[in-house]
């Protein structure tokens, strides 16, 4: 979705339309914007279930270069947008 | 015992221990007690609601409690349960609804779907779970006595192959299946299981009944979203059993501790896996690196009620690959495609017996007749699996009947196959499956997940297929890819890809 490379710095506001884009089309099979709110919780809204995970992160670990840690996979870092957006910008060094 | 429902296996339990902890879910600890008086306020929500003998409840509820109390309940009066997992499209619970003629469905108030369905279906009486809860009960000494064969439960099968069926499971199928698992991996009242997997699911409903039968407890893990923080649950709730499919078995492998974790892991007594063959690697990977841990590996089928086969900890060393022999009161037979049973070690469908095998598919007499055959009064069921077994009556499987790839008058098992490239350890994951092809019928090719971080060629796979399988079985093409489809359930979905990649040209 996103024109940078693994491995580049990528602006916040690209991570956040290419995350949306890949959990719209992918788990809600939409491209409905107002389908996803960013601050909800995916477990709590049944977005996304245990397989859909595995498959965030490894798109998460290909698009944006960076290697998502065993401890790293918590919902503090990976339950929402918003709260994707904040972890792959500290991940990458740019908040 | 002599219980003629689940309902009756539960009231034992609650006599026996009412303040013992039934169900944990989340930070709420649920007593059989407790659990028991939500099924009879549930009971008498459904009777004021007309609801009765044989009807069709359909239920949504996401939290173990909700679940296991709506079930039951449903089951007390006479009902027919159809449990249906909390992520279900609208049109998918209504096309279920329509299909089994369900008189109620029981819903969570907050259910994001709950005004699509009254709209849906305003013939249904709606009632939620949190007014069911609190309803006058009906008192247990009100509740009918079931028919041991008369309808307890319909469950929807994923389906690897074809469209969704309703198996239709007795209270004397689910009564027999769960007393002869609690014998088989001899479960205690001290047990204490976590399970992430769905309890609408035969596997994970198994682990629910046989656990409230034995009077041990169901720690609930809502599927295995954060994978070490399910681990570090095994350790902080002192868990004495573990049971997980084979993906979920892979990710808590290569993604959490465990195997560093043996010694904070000392309440586990074993594991169990079901679901779908697990690789090779990956059990031993488990053995060895957590010894004093067992590992069970069993088959099972929802048309049976749930599982069919043990294979003890003991006997994983010296059987690798089998999923063990049938669990008290199963009969298995290997049956060739002439119908003949086949000796040891000769390849054929798996064909189960016993008082598990389910009444049929709901409203649907042709597909019943299609896997159910009666001869000399025992009801054989067809599993669609293919497998052989050994001198001493251990399965091996080799696939789905319709995932078995024949090409150029060979039949090639796909597990074989996904094995071998599986011992790359750049591999993650791998299917095997069959492509049109006009001069062979079907050619092999395969698909694999490389590990983040790793690299790995076709030249690699294909190099390690042709030092270990025969030629026909070494795939015309191995396609490297990002994931690879699955069911609901977690099971490959080979079809999908052999449709997928059907079209390309092989050069």
């Amino acid at each position: 979705m996103t024109d940078e490379g693994p491995g580049t710095l990528i602006a916040t506001g690209t991570v956040r339309t290419a995350l949306r884009a890949f959990i719209l089309g992918n788990f809600l099979f939409t491209d409905d914007e107002s389908a996803l709110d960013d601050r909800a919780s995916f477990q709590e809204a049944h977005v996304i279930d245990s397989m859909g995970m595995l498959q965030l992160i490894a798109y998460v670990e290909r698009e944006f270069g960076i290697t998502v840690q065993d401890e790293d996979m918590v919902p503090e870092n990976l339950d929402s947008i918003d709260r994707l957006v904040t972890f792959i910008a500290r991940r990458k060094g740019k908040v | 015992m002599g219980a003629a429902s689940l309902v009756e296996l539960l009231a034992a339990t609650v006599d026996r221990k009412p303040s013992a902890e039934a169900l944990v879910c989340g930070d709420r600890r649920v007593t059989y007690h407790e659990l028991w008086t939500r099924i009879a306020c549930i009971a008498g929500a459904l009777d004021r609601s007309g609801i009765g003998s044989g009807d069709r409840v359909v239920i949504i509820a996401p939290g173990l409690a909700d679940y296991a109390a709506s079930v039951l309940a449903t089951q007390a009066i006479g009902a027919i349960a159809v449990p249906l997992s909390s992520e279900s499209a609208p049109i998918e619970v209504v096309r279920r609804g329509i299909h089994c003629g369900a008189r109620a469905l029981l819903v969570p108030a907050r259910h994001r779907l709950r005004g699509a369905l009254a709209a849906m279906c305003p013939a249904l009486r709606l009632l939620t779970l949190e007014s069911a809860a609190r309803a006058q009960p009906r008192a247990p000494d009100g509740w009918p006595v079931p028919g041991a064969h008369a309808p307890a439960a319909i469950l929807y099968t994923s389906g690897t192959t074809t469209s969704p069926k309703g198996v239709t499971l007795s209270h004397a199928n689910l009564v027999a299946n769960t007393l002869a698992i609690v014998r088989a991996l001899g479960i205690e009242p001290g047990d204490r299981a976590l399970s992430p997997l769905p309890p609408h699911h035969a596997y994970g409903s198994s682990v629910l009944h046989t656990h409230l039968a034995a009077g041990g407890t169901l720690i609930a893990e809502r599927g295995l979203m954060y994978p070490h923080r399910t681990v570090q649950r095994l350790v902080d709730e002192r868990a004495t059993t573990f049971a997980g499919v084979p993906w979920m078995y892979r990710v808590l492998l290569d993604r959490t501790r465990l195997l560093a974790m043996h010694d904070e892991l000392g309440a586990l007594r074993y594991v169990t896996q079901a679901g779908a063959p697990m690789p090779w690697r990956d059990v031993r990977r488990f053995t060895r690196g957590l010894p004093g841990i067992g590992f069970v590996a069993m088959y099972g089928q929802t048309e049976a009620t749930a599982r069919l086969t043990c294979l003890r900890p003991s006997e994983i060393a010296q059987r690798p690959g089998s999923v063990g022999r049938p669990i008290p009161g199963v009969r298995l037979e290997i049956r060739r495609t002439d119908g003949v049973r086949a000796a040891p070690g000769e390849e054929g469908e798996v064909l189960a017996a016993g008082p598990g095998v389910m009444l049929g598919y709901w409203d649907d007499p042709e597909a019943t007749r299609e896997v159910i055959v009666e001869e000399a009064g025992i009801r054989w069921l067809r599993t669609g699996d293919v497998g052989v077994m050994d001198e001493d009556g251990f399965l091996y499987l080799r696939g789905r009947r319709a995932d078995l790839i024949k090409t150029g008058g060979q039949r090639v098992s796909p597990f074989e196959i996904e094995e071998v490239l599986l011992q790359c350890e750049a591999a993650a994951e791998a299917a095997v499956f069959g492509v049109p092809d006009d001069a062979l019928g079907e050619r092999v090719e395969a698909a694999v997940v490389v590990r983040p971080g790793s690299t790995l060629s076709e030249m690699e796979l294909l190099a390690r297929c042709r030092d270990q399988l025969s030629r026909y079985k070494i795939p015309a093409r191995i396609h490297l890819v990002r994931s690879l489809p699955h069911t609901p359930s977690g099971k490959l979905r080979r079809r999908a890809l052999a449709s997928l990649f059907a079209g390309e040209v092989v050069t």
